[in-house]
């Protein structure tokens, strides 16, 4: 099934909403995500990733509190599902086992 | 803590195209991401950032909805839909004779509306396929002096030289167009003849100049190269010589025109063209023109003489402007000038861009027909549509904003249940549109039977494409905009009332706004028809006046008839001495009809004290008695004596005092001359209208002569008329076996001079008809409401002791005003629209105030008859009826 791949980017962003627990929201994740990666990220790029993972069902969200600094607007909180979990454990398996296959002669004169 | 507000067109645009439950987390990360960046950097940097946020945020999630909510959205939407469409047709059942007139208006409206926007579409979608059309003119000629006027054709010679001394020009080609009689040889050695076929005698570069053939066989370059050589298109081939496999097949074969001009097929072309005026179906090489036969019966060419046959198209180099061409042609005309010699009139030469060869009715297309377009006239004609659109859309409006406060009730209840306005809206404009459909389906046998009774404005080919989907959609989607434009505004005022005081009962929605916004609609629909009331007085007047003016002659029971130009005097005599016998002719004469379409006209001129004067003259032969014949009256002088020595003449008024006489009796025995012909003027006429009203009186002289081509006979019309143009043809016929019998009426002649105004009078009345129709339509809807509203005070009132007359007057008052309003109003219009067009007119039908007064009389009758039987049923009601409660 299509849905429970899980791209470079969007595995990156499970992962980053996983560290945040319970403080996951779009400029958390892109802030977090930044500095994690050393990369420059876009918040749109954010907005994708997650709500494609909430679509694919990877992600869970409730609305959060609306502070001033957002403009008296609501925040939209994600936290990993239960099949997410399983989509991150999967994908860090299959990595694994496929790094744990490699034959050491194959890495050593590099 | 301190917030920055981001830039607000920005946040605007995000709030535009993002999804309600989007919306409030993207702006609150924006925001929260814009205070970051400002607590850093610059303003200026900032609002950059967030433009691109904004403008990177436009995707899929920003306006994607839920994908669970969509699905019951549309299942919603879809019952909603169904629902409004029945409670529709409920309410419009419920309401019959409001729904009738509705859909009657709108579908009169929507008729005239598609019949003109149907022809004018037509017309404007002519010679849309010739490539490169901007660069292709067509050079013709212009005379001023002795004859002004236009001429589509171009001397014979011009091409010639054109090709030889011209620059800038890419490709040049003369034609003549002519019809002739066409024949094919059949396999059993029998000709047959076919119809007439479109021909034209082309060089050709013509199919250069206007590239829009595709050549099925032969070559373009060498098919017309050689004598009696033709082209032809396809399907003529397939009418002279019957479907063959390949168009190769035609080839070698002979055409024969004429009966003995054989012509060898070289060529096959097809034309896939929408609408043409390229109709000519065989194309002769243009080199046969110059063999003997041709030179013979079509004239030799040369300098002088002009025939709207002979043509002249020409193609301009890329990058060179129609200035370089025009100033060639101005040295043309110049050397033309010294080639003819000519000191009466000078020639010019014009170019017309192709583009406008449907649109010139100065100039005609080419000689096979003279269906040109006249552009104002389009434009006119699509103002009008537009108006009785118009006002059928304004009736629309207002029937539905006065029934919309008794739709309260529903609005309340609805609003009550949770509906918002969206749901109203759709709600109303679903039944405004379905009205619109309803009188689109109506208006279509509508249209498919005036388009049979505008034949005369109806360009030949138009039909409607009723096989086409495109005519369909484009039905459906005016019906969707007129439906939408004219419930817009009714189910606005409709669904704002708020719950509470849509239930309370007698809330009458926005009553003061709504009412002064009815009684402007119903104002321009009453000036409207106004205009168009007095326009076709004024009209029918002017008409009137020019065909029943006395003209200073003698036109009913007058008939001319022509003899055949080439055929002698001889024959004629021998018509003329048979024509004694018939007791329905009472007298004959010979002479030129005063008026005609035709005419000629020559220089003359008179040495006057203060030097030589000289005149083009309009010129009629005039043979025994002719000034008794049409009761012309004398001023001086006397008639034309059968004296040949000295050549008498008798000229009318505006000759006399153009010469510079100051009394008629001053040119009496005075000689004017014609070259070097001199005349004595005998006597001096009252001027009679010798041409169109559209002209001003020009000099006119009479001169003798016993034996001028046309015969006049004064007639007794009566039931033995029919049987005396039977006999009349059976004598014609065998004096003149190869020339049809043409009897022309006089008062028919003048009749024809102003056809087009007799069909811009029919476009009016028929105009004035319908917008006064549905005027009145919505007035009676309007009047049924305001007595409807009034019921109680009307009650009250006749138990005080109201007269069923003083009641009346007390209702129709507020009309009358209306229509006083728009009668002040739509004079001036009226005024400045009507001189315009008088203008075209040299002679003016004396246009009084009463007529104003007279069409203000009229809508005013109109208006108060349409209300008079609701206004009387109100008024006699029993106040019984009227004020009960329950």
């Amino acid at each position: 099934m299509k849905g429970t791949n899980l791209g470079e980017f969007e595995e990156l962003v499970l992962l980053t909403v996983g560290i945040l627990y319970d403080n996951a929201y779009s400029v958390h994740i892109q802030q977090e995500l930044s500095k994690q990666t050393g990369r420059k990220i876009s918040v749109s790029s954010v907005h994708a990733a997650v709500y494609r993972l909430e679509e694919k069902g990877l992600l869970s969200s409730r609305l959060g509190e609306a502070t001033e600094a957002r403009g008296g607007k609501k925040k939209r909180l994600f936290t990993i599902s239960k099949a997410g979990k399983v989509a991150l454990d999967t994908a860090n398996e299959l990595r694994n086992s496929m790094r744990n296959q490699i034959p050491s002669i194959a890495l050593e004169n590099l | 803590m301190k917030t920055y507000s981001p830039p607000k067109i920005a946040l605007k645009l995000l709030q535009l195209y993002c999804s309600d439950e989007r919306l409030e987390e993207l702006e609150g990360d924006f925001f929260e991401l814009y205070q970051l960046e400002r607590e850093v950097s610059s303003k200026a940097k900032s609002d950059l950032i967030y433009w691109w946020m904004v403008i990177t945020g436009f995707r899929k999630y920003a306006f994607k909805k839920d994908n669970s909510r969509k699905i019951s959205n549309l299942s919603y939407m879809r019952s909603q839909l169904h629902h409004n469409i029945k409670i529709t047709w409920r309410n419009l059942i419920k309401n019959p004779s409001v729904t009738a007139i509705n859909i009657i208006g709108l579908s009169i409206g929507i008729s005239a509306f598609l019949v003109i926007f149907n022809i004018v579409q037509f017309e404007l979608s002519f010679n849309k396929d010739i490539p490169e059309s901007d660069k292709i003119y067509r050079i013709h000629t212009r005379f001023e002096g002795t004859y002004n006027g236009v001429n589509r054709g171009i001397n014979e010679m011009a091409p010639d030289y054109i090709k030889e001394h011209f620059t800038g020009l890419e490709s040049v080609a003369k034609f003549r167009t002519l019809s002739l009689s066409a024949s094919v040889e059949s396999n059993d050695g029998v000709t047959e003849k076919t119809n007439d076929a479109s021909t034209i005698f082309c060089e050709p570069s013509f199919f250069d100049v206007i590239n829009q053939y595709e050549w099925l066989a032969g070559s373009q370059k060498t098919a017309l190269t050689e004598v009696n050589k033709v082209v032809l298109t396809d399907r003529q081939a397939a009418i002279y010589f019957g479907e063959k496999e390949h168009p190769r097949d035609y080839l070698g074969k002979t055409v024969i025109y004429r009966d003995s001009l054989k012509f060898q097929v070289t060529g096959i072309v097809h034309l896939d063209a929408g609408n043409t005026d390229f109709i000519m179906t065989d194309f002769l090489s243009y080199d046969t023109r110059q063999l003997a036969y041709y030179l013979d019966w079509l004239g030799e060419p040369d300098w002088g003489s002009v025939n709207s046959s002979s043509q002249l198209f020409v193609k301009l180099d890329e990058h060179k402007t129609i200035d370089h061409l025009n100033n060639q042609l101005e040295k043309l005309a110049e050397y033309t000038q010294e080639q003819t010699g000519d000191k009466h009139f000078t020639t010019y030469y014009k170019a017309q861009p192709v583009a406008d060869l449907h649109y010139n009715t100065d100039l005609y297309i080419f000689d096979y027909t003279y269906a040109a377009a006249h552009k104002p006239t389009l434009l006119v004609m699509s103002i009008v549509a537009f108006a009785i659109l118009l006002i059928a859309i304004f009736n629309f409006i207002n029937l539905e904003t006065v029934q919309s406060a008794s739709r309260n009730k529903e609005v309340g209840v609805r609003k009550v249940l949770g509906g918002n306005i969206s749901t109203l809206l759709g709600r109303f404009l679903t039944q405004s549109i379905m009205i619109a459909f309803l009188s689109s389906i109506m208006a279509i046998p509508i249209v498919h039977f005036s388009i049979q009774y505008f034949q005369e404005f109806i360009p030949d080919g138009l039909t409607l494409p009723y096989d086409q989907p495109i005519f369909w959609l484009q039905i459906l989607l005016f019906t969707l905009i007129v439906g939408t434009v004219a419930g817009i505004y009714p189910s606005w005022v409709a669904s704002i009332p708020s719950p509470n005081n849509a239930l309370k009962s007698g809330f009458k929605s926005q009553q003061g706004h709504g009412a002064i916004l009815r009684k402007i609609l119903i104002s321009s629909q009453f000036i409207f028809s106004q205009v168009l009331i007095v326009g076709t007085f004024i009209m029918v007047k002017q008409i009137n006046f020019m065909i029943n003016n006395d003209l200073g002659f003698e036109k009913e029971g007058i008939i001319s008839i022509w003899k055949p130009y080439y055929e002698s005097d001889a024959k004629q005599n021998t018509f003329i001495a048979q024509l004694d016998q018939y007791p329905n002719i009472t007298e004959v004469i010979r002479g030129n009809a005063p008026i005609s379409q035709n005419f000629t006209s020559g220089t003359y001129s008179y040495m006057g004290k203060s030097g030589k004067i000289s005149l083009s003259v309009n010129m009629k032969d005039a043979g025994d008695h002719y000034f008794d014949f049409f009761d012309i009256k004398f001023l001086a002088g006397r008639p034309l004596s059968n004296d040949k020595s000295i050549p008498e003449v008798v000229v009318n008024e505006t000759l006399v005092r153009e010469f510079g006489f100051e009394n008629p009796e001053d040119i009496l025995n005075e000689r004017i001359k014609k070259n070097e012909q001199s005349y004595t003027v005998v006597g001096v006429i009252r001027d009679i209208y010798f041409n169109s009203m559209h002209q001003s009186m020009k000099p006119q002289l009479f001169e003798y002569t016993d034996s001028p081509s046309e015969v006049l006979l004064k007639v007794k019309v009566d039931e033995n008329f029919q049987s005396l143009v039977d006999e009349l043809t059976v004598n014609w016929r065998e004096l003149y076996d190869d020339y049809p019998l043409r009897l022309r009426f006089l008062d028919e002649t003048v009749k024809g001079f102003y056809e087009s105004e007799l069909r811009s009078k029919k476009l009016a009345t028929t105009a004035t008809f319908i917008s006064i129709f549905i005027s009145c339509l919505g007035l009676l809807g309007l009047i049924s409401f305001t007595i409807l509203q009034r019921t109680k005070e009307i009650g009250i009132r006749k138990i005080l002791g109201a007269s069923a007359t003083s009641l009346s007057a007390i209702i129709s008052k507020e009309f009358v005003y209306l229509i006083l309003i728009a009668l002040l109003v739509s004079t001036p219009i009226t005024y400045l629209l009507t001189n315009k067009w008088l203008d075209f007119f040299a002679y003016k039908a004396d246009i009084g105030w009463w007529i104003y007064a007279l069409g203000g009389l009229t809508s005013m009758l109109i208006a108060l008859l349409t209300i008079s039987v609701k206004i009387w049923k109100a008024s006699v009601q029993n106040p019984v009826d009227s004020l009960r409660y329950e």
